[in-house]
């Protein structure tokens, strides 16, 4: 059992020291000293990937099968409420159904182009 | 026996070990990992933070312990220090006790306090006076007891004057 624990109780005598934030002590033991610099990385390695331009010879006009799930697909009233008070950044209380719309008369309009 | 034995020490292997263990995929490979030992690791950042400090990048600031209360402090703050304090208007005095310096590249944790002689943080008494008056009421439903006091507090308002870290890391108390 001794193998197993060895791996535990053992002290390493080497630091690992990958990370470029260093924790040590002092020799009196009176203060810990951390060091946490900010290091910078050059310009060009902070610009995006460029862009993969994939050519496609299909029929179809659109590839992306997400998105057009994502239109055919049928929303819950709640999810879609939701979504839109995201996005126009208002309550969710002005996308419920209006009850006065419910007892509104269903006739005919006399003149509809009015 | 021998067999268990056997078995166990493979999964020791598996778990730990720097190389191809489960445990070394935890550890981000983008930095170059480097083989020092403690000592020169320790030498090498406290160098590095007494040089910091001399170029003196960064605002410092501290953490020190006043009346029994712990202040995060730095140039220029205004504390109001609440209860007996002896120190009068216009005193100068370095407050003592600090628990923590730090600047945006590097921290000094005291264990409890940093190496004495090393920060030293300054402030001016500004004014001494009383706090508004506080109402301590008390009152027991149903039992006819009804008590109100009123009392104002000691309060001593301080200028921290300045935070300053001294570049003697690791290099022995010199003020005692």
């Amino acid at each position: 059992m001794s193998y197993l624990t060895r791996k535990i109780a053992l002290i390493p005598r080497v630091a690992l020291s990958r990370f470029y934030n260093k924790i040590v002590i002092t020799d009196d033991g009176s203060t810990i000293v951390a060091l946490h610099q900010d290091y910078d990385f050059p310009y060009e390695h902070s610009r995006a990937l460029p862009e993969e331009t994939s050519k496609d010879n299909t029929v179809l006009k659109m590839t992306d099968l997400d998105e057009v799930k994502r239109v055919f697909n049928e929303m819950k009233p709640e999810f879609a409420r939701k979504q839109l008070s995201n996005l126009t950044l208002t309550t969710e209380h002005r996308w419920y159904p209006r009850a006065r719309d419910k007892k509104a008369k269903k006739t005919e309009m006399n003149r509809p182009y009015l | 026996m021998a067999l268990l034995r056997s078995g166990l020490q493979r999964v020791a292997n598996i778990f730990g070990g720097t190389q191809g263990g489960i445990l070394s995929r935890f550890v981000t490979s983008l930095v170059p990992s480097e083989n020092k030992s403690v000592a020169e690791t320790s030498k090498e950042v406290i160098a590095t933070c007494n040089k910091l400090i001399e170029q003196n990048a960064s605002r410092n600031f501290a953490i020190v312990h006043i009346l029994g209360k712990q202040w995060r402090v730095t140039d220029g703050d205004l504390l109001v220090v609440e209860g007996y304090w002896p120190p009068n208007i216009g005193d100068q005095i370095t407050l003592d006790k600090v628990l923590v310096a730090a600047t945006k590249d590097f921290s000094l944790i005291g264990r409890p306090l940093v190496q004495p002689g090393l920060v030293t943080v300054t402030a001016t008494i500004i004014s001494k006076g009383l706090s508004h008056t506080r109402t301590h009421f008390k009152k027991k439903r149903r039992k006819q007891f009804m008590r109100i006091n009123f009392q104002r507090a000691q309060q001593t308002i301080l200028r921290i004057n300045s935070v300053e870290i001294g570049n003697k890391i690791n290099e022995g108390r010199n003020d005692v």
